[in-house]
């Protein structure tokens, strides 16, 4: 089932046509639970991912009520290493083999969306266990992990956002101007989708291809044409990401506000970041949020009670290892390490260059840095390179990015 | 909010006819653009 496609879109409107016009109360939560599970039913291929998934998800719920009764370190850690490892199986990570019995590589486990349900079960127990949710419900909780709308790719919501919709499904105001702005929101995503990102995913395709072939010898070309290509490619392909994210997000958001649930944001002008720890508050900022509650900030308080004297730069450490993380969740193969390693080092760098003239300048210097204009311009600049080059590393496919390198390498050799 | 959606939330209030003229234009846009590719566009962070 693709988002981006007729049947999608129709289905959507129709659903948000008349799902308001139900009677409040039980009958939406049940109408909304049994699409939910209909639409995950699409994306399940067989008995044991239903099976995987109904472990995964009763696990978390069981772990969570049995920590906010009485809270475990013991139990959290343990909980947390089976979950990963599970998530690491289920989602096929190239180490597996290398380690596992061929049986478990290979399981026939698959799972829609699991990362983000790996993100919300660890906000789900975590913020139990910390007793900031109080009386959750199997349904609800359920309902939040399998929610249509945040199924397939986020944005990550935290269970007490969901829970105020999930109690009333109510639209904010059937105003016709909000109504027709949220389905403006609909074909705007759509339209970055198929339309914006399709363009730019082509034009990285056939740049791609021909830059392997330069760079494989079967073609001639000048220097200028190898920088030029290489120029197209390396921002059609952030730019594709882009309009395909923040599209689909356009379309979720919006199509979930017409029935009534409060979906976050999750961009906000993120090629206008100055550095990359402002870029991933603006880049799929649920993301974003997620890295500094659930990793750097423990991480960060772990390591500076531990040794307060190294405190300011363990925050370096801290930024690097909480993005190189994040990085590698992505995706299960090599391409995401680098990918990791590089936001990783991308984060660090700001808080290590922030750290400096605070130490050079002092606090006041550094408001009149982030003051300046020219300053801010030039790092806006730095910074949407340097996140284009970071994602470079997206494609699965390495040879060709480094055909690329190796072709762009060659032309700029004396 | 985005300045777009700002832009139309005003085009909306003040000329409501004008902002339904448009989001049929879009809708069928967008319609034509969907029915012309044999397989929709994959979500790309839905692979994750």
């Amino acid at each position: 089932v693709s988002i981006a496609s007729l049947e999608f879109l129709t289905l959507l409107l129709a659903f948000t046509a008349t799902f308001p016009r139900l009677p409040e109360g039980a009958l939406k939560r049940g109408v909304l639970a049994v699409c939910n599970v209909v639409w995950l039913a699409l994306f399940l291929p067989n008995l044991e991912s239903w099976l995987a998934l109904a472990v995964f998800l009763g696990s978390g719920y069981g772990v969570a009520l049995a920590l906010r009764v009485r809270p475990s370190r013991l139990l959290f850690a343990g909980y947390l290493a089976a979950l990963l490892t599970a998530f690491v199986v289920w989602q096929r990570y190239a180490f597996v083999g290398w380690i596992a019995p061929e049986q478990i590589a290979a399981s026939a486990v698959r799972v829609v969306g699991l990362s983000y349900m790996l993100f919300r079960q660890i906000h789900f127990v975590v913020d139990s266990m910390q007793g900031q949710i109080v009386q959750p419900t199997l349904g609800s909780y359920l309902n939040y992990q399998l929610n249509l709308f945040t199924l397939l790719a986020g944005p990550i919501m935290r269970y007490p956002e969901f829970v105020e919709s999930w109690r009333d499904l109510r639209p904010p105001a059937l105003e016709p101007p909000l109504v027709m702005k949220a389905y403006l929101r609909i074909l705007v995503g759509m339209l970055k989708i198929a339309g914006l990102g399709a363009l730019c995913l082509l034009a990285y395709d056939k740049v791609g291809e021909r830059m392997a072939a330069i760079a494989s010898g079967s073609v001639v070309a000048s220097d200028a044409t190898v920088l030029g290509l290489f120029l197209v490619a390396f921002y059609a392909y952030p730019a594709y990401v882009y309009f395909n994210f923040s599209g689909y997000c356009d379309v979720v958001i919006a199509g979930a506000a017409l029935i009534g649930m409060k979906i976050p944001e999750n961009f906000d002008r993120p090629y206008l970041a100055r550095n990359m720890i402002d870029y991933w508050n603006r880049w799929h900022r649920t993301l974003g949020l997620w890295i500094r509650d659930y990793l750097f900030t423990p991480m960060y308080k772990a390591l500076a009670e531990r040794s307060s004297r190294w405190a300011p730069r363990l925050a370096f450490l801290c930024y690097f290892v909480a993005l190189f993380l994040a990085g590698v969740w992505h995706g299960s193969t090599f391409n995401w390490v680098i990918f990791g390693l590089l936001n990783g080092a991308g984060v660090a760098a700001a808080k290590a260059w922030e750290t400096f003239l605070v130490a050079r300048r002092g606090r006041k210097g550094l408001r009149a840095y982030l003051a300046d204009r020219r300053i801010r311009a030039l790092a806006i600049a730095a910074n949407v390179h340097f996140a284009c080059a970071t994602m470079l590393f997206i494609p699965e496919d390495l040879r060709r990015t480094f055909a690329m390198l190796r072709a762009v390498a060659a032309a700029l050799r004396p | 909010m985005e300045s777009w959606l700002k832009a139309f939330d005003a085009i909306a209030r003040r000329r409501p006819g004008l902002a339904m003229a448009a989001l049929i234009a879009l809708g069928a846009a967008v319609a034509i653009l969907l029915l012309a590719q044999a397989q929709g566009p994959v979500i790309l962070y839905q692979e994750f």
